[in-house]
């Protein structure tokens, strides 16, 4: 049964660290390119913000 | 709705789905409970070869076509590709050492699935090493096309070996046991939607990465 949890759990673990690493990584370039525009200036040197 | 959105929604119903009818599964007279780890093993190895197979068709559309999309494409199915290599040749030795008794044997089919993953790995360092102009992306795009050869070879690797493996015979109509076909298929349903939901989370990341970079650039 170990075997079984330990499978599982390292599958959909694994694919959510990576699905969550994605949508961190696109939050980030989405802030940039806003920061670019003028849109949102104080992301790209806040590191207390939470779009970052 | 986005078809990212769409895709994540379908994924939020068919994964409990999946570990729901897994559960109800019944217990395999001769492997016992192990025998459950096949139904995210193979569905896992069947996500793989897709983003393979997709890293060999978009990289051939970007010779073709010379469209940054494709190439985009290629190489972000070439990542998600890899992690569910990976997860295979985790959870394979996982099913091997609560069933054979050992993690790992020098098989045909196991060598050969090593062998497609380091293929991959490379590509993926052969596009970090040698940075993102035309010239790099053209020649990861044959490369990525090469390596489509050993998808089949890897698939039937146990039919070329005559079935002197000790990895289990590919699936054939009546492998499966009654009540095994559900958890099995929703499985590989269940695998294809989260890899397309990742491979378009990829994609995007890619092509913001690129306008940014071209921001930096002008």
């Amino acid at each position: 049964m170990k075997y079984v949890i330990a499978s599982y759990a390292l599958v959909f673990g694994s694919l959510f660290i990576y699905a969550w690493s994605l949508w961190r990584r696109t939050a980030y370039e989405k802030a940039c390119l806003d920061a670019a525009e003028g849109k949102n200036e104080m992301v790209v040197d806040n590191p207390k913000s939470s779009r970052l | 709705m986005t078809w990212s959105r769409s895709l994540g929604c379908l994924a939020v119903i068919s994964v409990p789905l999946y570990l729901i009818s897994v559960y109800l599964a019944p217990v395999d007279s001769m492997q016992g409970i192990a025998q459950k780890i096949l139904y995210v093993h193979v569905p896992c190895a069947f996500a793989a070869y897709l983003g393979f197979f997709f890293t060999g068709i978009f990289g051939a559309f970007y010779l073709g076509n010379n469209k940054r999309h494709y190439d985009h494409m290629a190489v972000a199915s070439a990542e998600v590709g890899v992690l569910f290599c990976a997860l295979v040749i985790v959870t394979g030795p996982i099913w091997a050492k609560a069933t054979w008794g050992h993690w790992w044997s020098w098989d045909l089919r196991l060598t050969l699935t090593l062998l497609l993953f380091l293929i991959y790995v490379a590509y993926l360092l052969l596009r970090d090493f040698t940075g993102n102009d035309e010239r790099s992306a053209r020649f990861a795009a044959v490369y990525g096309i090469a390596g489509l050869f050993v998808i089949p070879i890897n698939y039937f690797a146990i039919d070329l070996a005559g079935g002197r493996t000790m990895h289990p015979e590919n699936l054939k109509g009546d492998s499966l046991g009654s009540g095994m076909t559900a958890p099995f298929f929703l499985g590989v349903a269940t695998a294809f939607i989260v890899f397309l939901y990742l491979w378009g989370k990829r994609i995007s990341l890619r092509v913001l990465q690129a306008q940014r970079s071209a921001r930096g650039a002008a």
